[in-house]
This record gives C-alpha cells, structure tokens and sequence, in this order.
C-alpha cells in the first residue's frame, strides 16, 4: 500500500491565531484538555479561555467590519473559531455562537441606531443572549412570551427556560408575541438592556443544566411585565418569526462548520489511541475493523467539512439560495458527525466509557457533539425549512446546468455578508445539485477512477430524488415533515447536496493531497451511496486503508485532516513520550 | 427484611410463582416519580450529577432479597429460571441502571461457581445470600478484552498467593468479594489461568488495596474502581474450579454473563420509551399534543418496535439458556450485542423528538432520558463488548454455515411458551466453548417464517430469512482468520438481526395471544424494522407498521399500560 | 474406519498443512500446535474437522488439554474408545 502524498509545509500562522494563543491541549497549559475536563465535570468553563477571547477580541468578530468589527468573511470567522471548537464546545457555544446569533438579526434587521448601538456594545466585549424558543413550544410561531404595548413601550410577560448566558450577558434579544392572531406575522424581536431595568421584572438566577456541553452557562429567564422601549423593537412589529428565520440561515451554516473541528480533534485523539492501545499483541490500530470504524468516521467527517464549509461560502456567494442548503447543511452535518462520533466511541470501547488520561476529553466531546444535533433549532427544524421551499427549490433546481463553482474554492477571498439578501425563498439556483452533474466539475474530477462511476450513479439518484419529490409535494398540498413520505426523501436530498458539495470541492482543490486522491473521493462518494440505500455497511479494504493512513500521517505530523483548511497546522508536534 | 416482603418473595417454584413475584417486585419498587418510591428518578439524576454511589436503593433491594435469586436452588437460593432474576434487574434497570448494574454484578460475579460446582458453589452461595456484593475481576488496565494475557498471578500451593491488580471493575471498592482471573502457571497456553474467590474477610486486608473511583461516562455513581493485590493469602479452597481451568470457567461463566446483561438494557429501553411517550401524550405543545402528528407515531412506533425487540431477544436468550445451553457460546453473543446496540440506536434515533428534553436536567421533569441515554453506552462495553461479541459470531461462521440439522419451529416455539418454564437449573455440563451448529433459532427462521401463514409479519418475515439465506453463503466462504476482516463483522451484524427476528416471531408465537391482532401489530413493526435496518426493506415502507404501533403504545400509555412481548405475562393470575 | 493413534495422527498432519499455515516437513508430531500457525480460530475449525471426520463430538479444549499433534491424536483415539 503506497503512503499518501506528503502536503506542503504548512503556512505560517497570523498571530492573532487562537491556536496560538491557546497552545497544544496535549501539553501542561491554561487551557490544556486536561483542565478542559476539569471544568467540564465542574460545570463550568475555562476562565483562563475566557479571558484569553477578551483579550483577543472575540465579540468583534461578530460585528460586520462596517460597523467596525472583524467580521468580513464568514469562513475566516469559522477558521478563526475552530481553535475554541477543537477544545471546549461549551465555550464556543456560549462565548461566541449565542453572540453571534443574537447580533445577526440586529444586523438583519435593525435601524442604523439600533446596529450602531449593538456594535458599540461587543466591541467593548458585551455580550448579547438570544431569548428565542420556549421549551416545548415546537416552531417559533408558538412562541408564548407576550409583549403588550404600553404607550411608548412594551411589558414582556413569560418565560425562555434555556437561554445561553441568561444570567450574565448584558443584552437579550427577546421574542415576543405582540399580535393576537395565530402564524408567523404576530411576533416582534424586542431588545433588551439589563443596564436600563432587570429586577423585579426579570429573574435569571435559575440555572439549567445540560448532559452535554455542561460547561454552559444556561438559564431561565423569566419577565414580569418588563418594560422595553418600542424603539428597541428590531424591524417593525410582526416580523420576528421571518427575521429569525432568515437569521438562522447563518448559525445553521456555521455551527456544524464549527462542530467539524471538534470532531477534527477527536479523530486526532482515536488515531493516538488506536495506535498506542495494545491488544492481542498488537496494538488496536492493527484490527481490520477498528481500521474499518475509523475509515467510516473519517469519510463521514470529510464529507461534513466539504458540505458545511460550502455552505458557508454560499452566503457570502448567493445569499438569495441559501435557505434550503443552509437547512440541508443544518440537518445532515450534525448528524453526519454525530455518526463518527458514535463509531469512534466504539473504538475507544471501556477507554471512553471509564475516562482514561490523556483520552478522557473524547467523552466530553461525544456528549458535546450530541447536543448540537438536537438544539433549538435541530433537524426538525431544518427538514421542515426544506419541506416549505421544496415547490420553488425543485423548479429552480432544474433550471440550472453548471454550478457556480465559487461556492467550491474553499478559502477564496470572500467580500463582506449581504444580509440583506438572505430571503426566505428558495432561490434561483440549486448549486449543489447541479455539482453532481456540472461538466465543469466532472472535467476536472479526471477521467480516471472508481469515483467517477460512483458520482454517474449519484447524480442519477439525484433526479430520482427530485422526481420523487414532486410526487410527494402533487400529493401533499401542505408542505409537511409530519410523515416518512417527506422525511425519508428529505433526507435522501440532504445526503445528495452533500455530495453535490463534496465533488465540488475536489473540483477545486488541486495541490491538496487528500481530494485530490481518487480513492479518497470514491471512499467519500461511497459512503453516500450507502448511507442512500439505509445500509450501515464498511468501505472496501482498499478505500479504508486510505483514510486510514492520512489519518495516521496527519496526527503523525500534526496537521489537521479537515480539507477546508489545508495550511492550518496545529501547534509543532509535542516531543516524543509527552502526552500531556 | 421485613416478613411481609419475605412472604411476597417466597413462593413454590412454578409459573404462576414467578410472575408473582416479578409482578410483587415490580410494584414493590412503586413509581418512579413518585418521591416516596424505592428509586425514585429525580434522587437518581441527582445522585449521577454528583456521581454519588445509590446506597439507598442498593439496600432496599437487597431488603427485598433479590440476591437470593442468584443463588440456584441447589446451593439454597431461588434460582430456577434465568427469567425471573432478569425481569427483576429489568425493573430495577427502568427506573436506575446504575442501581441494576451495581447490584446485578454479584450474579455475574458467582455464576463461574455455578458452573464449576464443588464445595466452592456453597461458600460462593453462602457470600451471595448473605447479600455480599460479589464483583467480577477479569479485566486489568491496558489489557482489555484480552484474557489469555492476564498478568495477575496466582501461585497455588499450600496456600495460594496473589499478585496483580484488576481495574477497571464493578463494586472492587464496596464488594466484600471478587472472583479473579489470575496466572498459576508460566507455561503458555489457555491452561494456565485459575479463578480465585478473594473473599476481603477472609485475606489479610493489608494486602488488599482499592484503587481509586474511575470517573464514567454513564452511571456515575457506580463503584468502578480496582483492586490491587499485593502477596494476598488466599486459602486453597476458595480456588472457583480446577486449577489451570480458569479460562475455560470464564468463558464458560460468559455464556451465561451475557445474556444476564441484556436486562440492562431492556429496562433503558423502558426508561426511554416511556419519557417520549409521556412527553407525547401529555406535553403542552401549542397546537396539541405531539401524539397528534402522524411523523410522531412513527417515530414512536419505531423507537416501541425496538425495545420489543431487545426484549423478545431477552426472553429468548433466556429460555435457550436453559433449551440450548449447548449453544449458549453463539446464542450468548448475539444476544450481547443486539440487545444494547438496538437500544443505543433507538436512544440515540427518539433524542431529537424530545428535542432539547433529551439533553435538560432538573427542568420541567427532564433528566431521566439523558441519564439513561449515557447509562445505557456502558452495557455493550463490560464483560465482553460489541466487538468481541461480533468476533465470537465470526468465530462461529463455520458451525452456523454447517449442513443443516432440521429444527421443528414449533418446538422452538414451544420452549418459548409463556405459560412453560424451565424444569430447573440448567446443566452446566452441557456447556461448549463452541456451538456445533450454531444456534437452533437461526437455523428455525424458515421455519417460523411458515408458522407465521398468511399473517402480514410474514412478508418481511420473509425478506429476512432470505437474507439469512445469503449472508449465511458469504459467512460460509469468509475467510477464517484470528483478526477478521470489516466485511466479517458486518456480515456477523446481520446474523444477529437475522437471529432477532427468529427471537421476535418465536417469542410471539408463543405468547397467550399469538393470533391476535396486538401480537401481529408488534411482530410486524419489529420485523419491519428488522429488515430496515438489513437493508432490505426501504424506511418509507416500514413506516405504516411503526404509525400502527405508535399508536397502540399511545393508547396503552394513556391507560398506564406498556407494550411488551410478555404481554399478559406478569398480569396473568 | 482406522482410528487408531498414528491414523489419526497422520490425518492431523495433513489437517495442518490443508490450513496453509506450515509447509509438511517443517514441523514433528511434537511441535506444538500453537507454533504451528494453529491459534484459537483454527482450534475451532479443527474441532469441526474431527467432528466431520470421526463423527465425535470435542470442544477446544481438547487441543488445549493436548498441545501437539501426537498427544492430540492420542486424545482423539482415547475418546473413540471409550465411546465405542
Ligand atoms: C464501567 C465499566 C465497568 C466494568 N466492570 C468490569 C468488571 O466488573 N469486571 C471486569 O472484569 N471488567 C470490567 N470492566 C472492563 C471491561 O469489561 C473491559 O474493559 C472490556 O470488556 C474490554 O474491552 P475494552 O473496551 O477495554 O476494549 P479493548 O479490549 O481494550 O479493545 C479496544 C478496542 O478494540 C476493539 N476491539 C477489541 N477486541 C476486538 C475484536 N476482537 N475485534 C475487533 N475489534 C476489537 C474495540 O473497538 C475496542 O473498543 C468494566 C469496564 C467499564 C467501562
């Protein structure tokens, strides 16, 4: 078995490159997973981190540059967030993406006033709680906290009982009914400052705590005819729902592109643990099917990082066609890792289960990476999204031939996000789709190798999908997940975009060893297929020995196996025997 | 123990007793959520989040006296039929599995004595009814699953001595005694290892250590920890058989363990399955409760079908201990890994109908399921995981390939007859380290597959045996080797799918009601999902059995009842 | 059928080499079957073998109890004759 190709050296870091400032987990430091582990069983986060993002700035890269922050592209906003992802999801839950999604729909939707007013405020290193969903309530339109209009106010009764920062952050954006009629129009995003009232109006005291991710800090946040100016109202009155739900195009693009890099560590972590852990005389690694669990992990985790990364390039791309990629992405990118993370305990076995040093932070990770699929804005969600665009998404889809290929060429510059062109329509353009089919992309997939077989076959279950679909919208006037007639099509869509993306970015990523690698593709190609046809079945020998061993040669050399970020290297590799 | 209890428990060896007395436990323990109760699930979450040893309930058990049905009757317990001990620990599992696991490990801990018999079984029986916790001491740190590499040593002579340590173990800290595999020979080879009862009080405790608590995913108030042993004098007579047989007494020990886990497992099933159905009828959702959607029956329907499932193969596994303890070495294996990798996937499938319910604790009723989802990882890990499991199914491709001996179904059906028990404690002779024909339940899926006539389940009944058909061929042709390929393991997978089926329809077959439409609506969606999960059947299609038996189950828990193979079986008279 | 021990043990040999593990010739009746490539998988299908062969029910544990192909062939006639 000839070994992979070797990459190039990797580029030197920026120096504001959080892997930098946070060191090698693997090593004795503040934030090491050793401590990550501690803080984790105390149920809180590392403060050390902490203080480490405030330095550094971290709220700024949630304020678009033109209001003085950081955040031009969303890719590099995702790069410069996996360091904390590849550590503690806990913090990059509650530090960064419970900011990030409060802020979007004051950049969405807010007045200059309000944008300037909220800018102001992260820059000095504020934070914003997003009080959106009620627990049990199903869809933001059943959203039951009130806000009645009070002259020139509004009195917000009710409560939100899982709020990131509830207690601490120093803003809320708070969804409120504020119409008596039923549907998405009756609803108002309202803004409001602890600084101008809290108590007696407001209790967050009460803690709620999670199985994973139990670093974060969630609470309840309870209101009591909390007075909130009608300036403070974020577009005008009766468009919440709509507001949110285009902002939710953008943290269902980036958290499963973050959630890629904890996954990213784990694999890390299974690949040392494989090799070092002896068994039979031999060591785990050894085993054709720990080989073969790894191998699955590995091609479920490269098509999650090509398919999530494009997605995040899509908004800056074609905002107006990101409603159903960026729900696609939001349904099967957690799922996608959810499943290697599965395999992974499994070849971790009794050293999971009982935490052993220096493995011990992958239970954490596991138990982290499964709340991401199951968050308030979970698959339900996302396949719902996609069941409402499907009459426009389908016609649109077969309008267009050749894929814009910009949404592939991972890490080309980026210009700032149009958040005014995110729309909740379908679109006019289906490009992940058409991936499947684009000439452009075939050209430059080669001309030879098992993987292109496999893409024929894929893009014909591409149309089958699309012509099962009809079927399923002619028969069903509502658009509905309610069945398996929606679900299990949905489903095979979301699995066929995401192949879609994936050659894309083998399309445009020459010099990257791994892509480039028609056993790699066909692996990855494969595993869709199998994954279509509802089989939990192994990759040929051939194909595992291939991700095996650019796993192995990666955590050798202590480069990362994400494809979307192929100069990122972590930290020099640690001197031989020091594991932690 | 208080005599009332007593008198519950001691009652004459037939059916009729076993039920009562699985039904008296059962309501012995109460309601969960009743605070007052013996487990209640609140003290349960509380107990886990500060991973805090459950005493409480571990001595309200053994006030009840379960211990004494690990105990065959021959040694002076009540142990008759495996059943009756493994609905206990199911009842118990349903409402805390760390409860379950804490005090079930005594059983796996002494059965090696069973099997071995001599004066050993009696001072073994004796530890055990005086409600000593007896752990299990295989494993040791770095070894694993890898038994013939044990270094703990015991030198047997006048006294035997020993040396070594074993981690990570179940009760090490709290038991009062552990059965340890140990070296008593340098030669190489499988007759080198003995099996040594150390019994704390009766060594020298300065050469005894325990290990620190290890810090566990899932049922974090266990006592996993180890046991150091440092010149420890152990009387010769503790000796658990032969010396230089302790391998084939672990092995032998493990075809029984086995089984005894899938318990575990079917109470997490129970847990699981009742928090989403609870949350179903009863969850203030605007725009009605979610019971109401159809995608929420069949998701229901299918998370219900696979705790049946994992409960037929229970009751299966079971019965064949005592039916076909020839075949217990495969039947052992393939019941270890379906039954915890069936309940992990529906955990893991329900979670995002419960939504962020499935992640909260301490809110709004919420922490059980997030609790047992973690609790649940640690039953196909301990005492062989899934792995190994699979290789031993593997191991025995040649066996099940064999020529076929012609199996009566109905014979198997008849063995699985509810109102049938076992004449008594099985023969431990009869135990083989390897099956001669594989496992009479796979080779009888044709057959059940024709009891079944005209009844629907028999269509995918069908698509099952014929894949049973063709994975048996591959199975025939792959290759022997001491590190299977994937594609072995995989294969191994789908026998025991094909193997769960057998369990589902013979188990039904054999129930009060087997023609009527309660058994087939639960034979169908299991068989249904079966041959989903096979590949052989597309997820649309199985969709209208699971709506069926989401219904049902919504029906059954807006009476307080719960679905189950046993259906009739503890309510009989 | 002969089933006497040197029978026996000459078909356990030719047992060995079908496994393709040794070459004949490398090995004597008294080289033990673990440094013949025999590990607890062909223990099992051998035990098939001698099942198939001399009709004769064994668990493993026989090649654990006779570690060479001479003492095994011994322990295979041994049981033939006492369950004839
Ligand atoms: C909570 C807990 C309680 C325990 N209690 C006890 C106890 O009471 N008594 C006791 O003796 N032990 C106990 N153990 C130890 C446990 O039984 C062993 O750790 C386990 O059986 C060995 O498996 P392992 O996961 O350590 O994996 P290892 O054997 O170290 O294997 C590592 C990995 O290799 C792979 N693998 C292993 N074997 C194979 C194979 N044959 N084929 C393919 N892949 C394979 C699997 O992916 C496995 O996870 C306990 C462990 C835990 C976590």
């Amino acid at each position: 078995m000839s070994r992979p190709r070797v990459d190039a050296e990797p580029r030197v870091r920026e120096p504001d490159d959080l892997e930098v400032r946070f060191g090698d987990p693997r090593t004795t430091g503040p934030f090491d997973y050793a401590s990550i582990v501690a803080d984790d069983e105390a149920r809180r986060v590392s403060t050390a981190a902490e203080a480490l993002l405030d330095e550094w700035g971290a709220a700024a890269d949630f304020v678009p540059a033109a209001l003085g922050g950081r955040w031009v592209s969303t890719e590099e906003l995702v790069h410069r967030w996996r360091p904390v992802f590849r550590r503690d999801p806990s913090l990059g839950l509650g530090h960064g993406v419970a900011t990030l999604t409060a802020a979007t729909h004051v950049w969405i939707a807010g007045d200059p006033a309000q944008q300037a007013a909220v800018a102001a405020r992260l820059l000095r290193g504020e934070r914003i709680a997003a009080g959106l969903d009620e627990l049990d309530r199903g869809d933001l339109e059943h959203v039951a906290c009130t806000a009645a209009l009070d002259g020139d106010r509004w009195l917000v009764s009710g409560v939100k009982q899982v709020v990131d920062n509830a207690d601490r952050a120093e803003s809320m954006l708070i969804l409120a009914r504020t119409g008596s009629g039923s549907g998405p129009r009756s609803h108002s995003l309202l803004l409001w400052d602890r600084d101008a009232v809290a108590a007696p109006h407001v209790d967050t005291a009460r803690r709620v705590l999670t199985g994973g991710t139990r670093g974060r800090r969630l609470g309840a946040a309870e209101f009591r005819e909390l007075p909130v100016p009608v300036g403070r109202t974020v577009g005008p009155p009766g468009t919440g729902v709509p507001t949110a739900r285009i902002a939710s195009q953008v943290t269902r693009a980036v958290l499963p592109a973050l959630a890629v890099a904890t996954v990213d560590s784990s694999l890390e972590l299974a690949v040392r643990y494989a090799g070092e852990r002896s068994l039979y005389g031999g060591s785990v690694l050894d085993l054709p099917q720990s080989r073969a669990l790894l191998a699955g992990a590995i091609a479920d985790f490269l098509l999650a990082d090509a398919f999530s990364s494009v997605v995040v390039r899509g908004l800056h791309v074609a905002p107006e066609d990101c409603l159903v990629p960026t729900a696609a992405s939001g349904y099967l990118v957690p799922q996608l890792l959810s499943s290697a993370m599965q395999d992974l305990s499994v070849l971790f076995g009794s050293t999971f289960y009982a935490r052993v040093e220096p493995y011990d932070v992958f239970e954490k990770f596991l138990r982290d990476v499964a709340v991401l699929s199951i968050g308030h804005d979970g698959t339900d969600a996302c396949l719902r999204t996609i069941a409402a665009g499907l009459d426009g998404w389908l016609d649109s889809s077969r309008g267009i031939a050749a894929a814009d290929r910009a949404w592939f060429r991972l890490g080309a510059p980026l210009g700032p996000l149009a958040f005014d062109r995110l729309g909740l329509d379908a679109g006019p353009g289906d490009v992940l789709g058409a991936a499947l089919r684009d000439p452009g992309v075939r050209a430059a997939l080669g001309t030879n190798g098992q993987h292109l077989a496999v893409l024929d076959r894929l893009a014909d279950a591409f149309d089958a999908a699309r012509d099962e679909l009809d079927l399923v919208v002619a028969r069903a006037p509502e658009p509905s997940t309610d069945t398996a007639e929606w679900a299990v099509p949905l489903h095979r869509l979301t699995l066929l975009l995401a192949a879609g993306a994936f050659a894309g970015v083998c399309a445009e990523r020459e010099g990257d060893p791994i892509t480039a690698d028609p056993l790699v593709r066909e692996a990855c190609l494969r595993r869709v297929e199998d994954r279509l046809a509802g089989r939990a079945g192994s990759l040929e020998p051939e194909l595992v020995e291939r991700l095996v061993a650019y796993a192995v040669d990666r955590t050798d050399r202590g480069i990362r196996l994400t494809i979307s970020t192929r100069d990122d290297a972590r930290d020099p590799a640690p001197k031989e025997g020091d594991v932690r | 123990m208080s005599t009332a209890d007593h008198a519950v428990l001691d009652e004459a060896p037939t059916v009729r007793a076993a039920r009562r007395v699985v039904r008296e436990f059962e309501r012995h323990l109460g309601d969960p959520r009743d605070a007052a109760s013996v487990i209640p699930v609140d003290r349960s979450v509380g107990l886990d989040e500060r991973r805090e040893f459950p005493a409480d309930a571990i001595a309200a058990v053994d006030e009840l006296g379960l211990q004494r049905w690990y105990v065959p009757e021959a040694h002076g317990g009540e142990l008759r039929d495996f059943l009756v001990p493994m609905l206990m620990i199911r009842s118990i599992a349903r409402r805390d599995l760390t409860v379950a696991v804490a005090h079930g490990v005594t059983f796996l801990g002494a059965v090696g004595a069973w099997i071995t018999g001599g004066p050993i079984a009696r001072t073994m029986a004796e530890l055990v009814l005086d409600g000593g916790p007896v752990s299990w001491g295989l494993t040791e740190r770095g070894r694993g699953s890898d038994l013939s590499n044990t270094a703990t040593t015991a030198s047997i002579g006048g006294h035997v001595v020993l040396d070594g340590e074993k981690w990570p173990i179940n009760n090490a800290t709290r038991g009062r005694a552990m059965t340890v595999l140990a070296r008593s020979s340098d030669q190489p080879g499988p007759r080198s290892l003995s099996l040594v009862l150390v019994d704390k009080r009766r060594v020298d405790a300065a050469t005894l250590t325990t290990l620190p608590k290890v810090a566990t995913h899932g049922t974090r108030g266990a006592d996993i920890s180890g046991l150091a042993m440092r010149r420890a004098v152990v009387d010769p007579e503790m000796l658990v058989g032969e010396p230089g047989h302790g391998l084939e007494t672990v092995l032998k020990s493990l075809q029984l363990t086995r089984p005894l886990t899938t318990p575990l497992s079917v109470g997490a099933a129970d847990h699981a399955i009742g928090v989403a159905l609870e949350f179903a009828v009863t969850s203030p959702a605007v725009g009605g409760p979610p019971a109401r959607r159809p995608s929420t029956r069949s998701t229901l329907g299918t998370a219900v079908a696979d705790g049946l499932l994992a409960e037929a193969v229970m009751v299966a596994a079971a019965r064949e201990m005592h039916h076909a303890t020839h075949e217990m070495a495969l039947v052992s294996s393939l019941a270890k890994f379906l039954v915890p990798n069936t309940v992990d996937l529906l955990v893991r499938e329900i979670a995002p109908f419960l939504g962020e319910r499935s992640q909260l604790l301490g809110v709004a009723g919420a922490g059980g399921f997030q609790k047992v989802a973690r609790d649940n990882r640690v039953v196909g890990i301990f005492d062989g995981n899934s792995m190994v499991n699979l290789n031993m199914i593997v191991n025995e491709f040649g066996t099940i390939a064999r020529p076929d001996d012609p199996v009566d179904a109905s014979l198997v059906v008849a063995s699985m007859r509810h109102d049938a028990a076992p004449d008594g404690w099985l023969d431990p002779g009869r135990l083989r380290l390897v099956t001669r024909r594989g496992s009479r339940l796979l080779r009888a899926l044709p057959g059940l597959v024709d009891l079944l006539g005209p009844r629907e389940s028999a269509r995918p009944a069908r698509r099952i045996a014929s894949e049973l058909d063709r994975v048996v061929d591959l199975a025939a042709g792959a290759p022997r080797a001491a590190m299977p390929s994937a594609r072995s393991f995989e294969l191994a997978e789908r026998i025991a799918l094909c193997f769960g089926a057998s369990c589902a329809i013979a188990v039904e077959l054999g129930g009060p009601d087997a023609a009527g439409a309660a058994s087939e609506a639960r034979l169908r969606a299991m068989l249904d999902r079966i041959a989903v999960r096979l590949g052989v059947l597309d997820a649309a299609s199985a969709s209208a059995s699971a709506s069926l038996l989401g219904d049902l189950a919504l029906e059954a828990t807006r009476d307080g009842r719960r679905l189950s193979v046993l259906e009739g079986w503890e309510a009989a008279p | 059928m002969n089933t006497d021990a040197s029978t026996i043990e000459a078909w356990l040999e030719g047992r060995v080499v079908a496994y393709g593990k040794v070459d004949i010739g490398s090995f004597t009746p008294e080289t033990p079957l673990a440094e013949l490539g025999l590990d607890s998988v062909y223990a099992l299908t051998l035990c098939g073998d001698i099942e198939d062969r001399f009709d004769l029910e064994v668990d493993p544990t026989i090649v654990w109890d006779h570690p060479t192909i001479r003492s095994l062939a011994h322990g295979i006639a041994g049981r033939l004759a006492a369950a004839a």
